[in-house]
């Protein structure tokens, strides 16, 4: 497992939106500094989504952002916690999932602000998840 | 690209002390990558509370929408 955090869209709305967040912003900072901040191409799509003038800021964030690929492994692994969820009765979406999935693939943590992690967590076993903790 | 520039003996030894380098190229390769990542991080921590973009809570219903049309297919 490795100290990079890959960062849940909710995470970067919460930074881009709110004014005055120390604590998340000194994570942010902390990550991006040492280059273990991380995204996939489901969260930029996310963002993407989330504005309809800003693609210069997430040309800024690919600048410090560490890309994390969805190969085929990952899609698999998210078939598979997909059934685990279905079989014990939590309903997350396939976003969370897929995203959840490249972070255990790629051995890296989600840092999050989604009660969706956590039931990810739970349901396989892992601890992977950050949640982001209120200032 | 190649190019000639006058750097004082002292600071180029400094600097290759700091960067662990084993030549002046790949030191000052660094350099320059350090200094342009830094100067990045300003610029993305600068963004914060910028807004523009929709709200997590925005997200979180659209995440929502996603399991409620999965539900009406399952």
């Amino acid at each position: 497992m490795t100290e990079t955090r890959l960062i849940d869209s909710s995470i970067w709305l919460d930074f881009i939106n709110k004014q005055s967040e120390p604590t998340l912003n000194q994570r942010i900072q902390e990550l991006i500094e040492i280059r273990h901040a991380a995204w996939c191409p489901m969260i930029r799509l996310e963002l993407q989504r989330s504005t309809k003038d800003r693609e210069s800021a997430l040309s800024l964030l690919a600048e410090v952002i560490l890309p994390l690929e969805i190969e085929n492994e990952v899609w698999e692994m998210a078939d598979e916690i997909a059934r685990t969820a279905y079989r014990v009765g939590k309903v997350i979406p396939n976003t969370d999932i897929l995203i959840y999935a490249t972070a255990l693939h790629h051995g890296t943590h989600v840092f999050h602000n989604d009660k969706h992690f956590d039931w990810l967590d739970e349901i396989t076993d892992n601890s992977i998840g950050e949640r982001l903790l209120p200032s | 690209m190649k190019a000639t520039f006058n750097i004082p003996d002292e600071r180029m030894e400094a600097l290759l002390e700091a960067t662990h380098a084993k030549t002046r190229t790949e030191a000052i390769n660094t350099a320059i990558e350090e200094f342009i990542h830094r100067e990045n991080v300003k610029k993305v921590m600068a963004l914060a509370g910028t807004g523009g973009f929709m709200s997590r809570e925005e997200l979180m219903e659209m995440r929502e929408l996603e399991l409620q049309e999965q539900a009406e297919h399952s």
